[in-house]
């Protein structure tokens, strides 16, 4: 038996820029997200840790403090993770050549441009990924 | 940790993102406080509350938690986030709580946000809270244990 709580998918957001935060949060909770707000990539990888319940990282390349999206990409993706299969969608505005190689090799599920893309079409793309059978 | 405070001490618990706010619950139980789970005031009021007794409440906005507090005589303290569900943030709630006819002027406040602009950091200080938390600065055993240690210490 599940109940409402649990069904709801958990998504945790990687992003510095308060406003943005605060905007995507909000889209994602209509589209029925329960959401967790990170703003360094320390502070997102503590929540990967202490909450088992996250289903997907919407992640931005440049982040508060040193560390960029790629470190905590590097460490869910590494080997000896158990967060390899939770997909990351990074949405930034910093799409040098460089970076967006690196995140597709490491394996992200999706790369987006910021200025690029809607939030509603990325919000509904996640909702879209996360609701597709997974057998 | 040695001595044990003389009784179980209670948290209320203000966060809005849910995910947070079932860890903290987790962590505070864990550090001995007894935990109430809820998701709704129903909840707590007509099941939980009755059967187990005080403990921790979490409250996702401003209305909830101040009818809490009006119900409740035994919070110890407060674990608030500035940004809430609704239209008031932890602000307008610590100047509710602080205007509330003095008693609960002394509860001890901690205010845990993602929030780092000095002016508002400023305005919970001048109000009197007793500490503030930028979330990203640090891990939330540190501030369960510093909230642990605070409000463990015998009111005398």
């Amino acid at each position: 038996m599940t109940n409402e709580s649990t069904s709801k998918k958990t998504i945790l957001i990687i992003e510095d820029e308060r406003p943005l935060v605060k905007v995507i949060g909000d889209r994602l909770e209509l589209a029925g997200f329960e959401v967790l707000t990170a703003r360094t990539v320390d502070q997102g990888l503590e929540y990967m840790e202490e909450v088992a319940s996250i289903d997907a990282v919407w992640l931005d390349h440049y982040l508060f403090g040193e560390k960029t999206g790629l470190d905590f990409v590097a460490r869910l993706k590494s080997f000896d993770s158990k967060w390899r299969q939770i997909p990351i969608f990074v949405v930034s505005n910093t799409a040098s050549k460089d970076n967006m190689q690196s995140y597709i090799r490491l394996g992200v599920n999706k790369y987006s441009v910021k200025a690029d893309r809607r939030l509603d079409e990325m919000t509904q793309e996640i909702k879209n990924f996360l609701k597709a059978p997974q057998e | 940790m040695k001595e044990l405070p003389p009784k179980k001490k209670s948290i209320l618990v203000i966060e809005d993102e849910r995910a947070l706010l079932d860890v903290v619950n987790a962590r505070l139980g864990k550090k001995g406080f007894t935990v109430i789970t809820a998701r709704s005031v129903d909840e707590v009021f007509n099941a939980t509350l009755d059967k187990n007794g005080m403990g921790i409440i979490s409250a996702s906005s401003i209305q909830q938690a101040l009818d809490y507090i009006e119900n409740l005589e035994n919070v110890d303290a407060i674990w608030l986030d500035h940004n809430l569900l609704g239209k008031e943030n932890g602000l307008d709630f610590v100047k509710k709580l602080k205007a509330n006819g003095g008693k609960w002027q002394e509860i001890p406040i901690f205010v845990v946000s993602n929030t780092e602009k000095s002016g508002t950091i400023q305005s919970y200080v001048d109000l009197g809270v007793s500490k503030y938390y930028i979330k990203s600065n640090h891990k939330l055993d540190e501030i369960i244990a510093d909230i642990n240690t605070s409000i463990g210490a015998p009111t005398l």
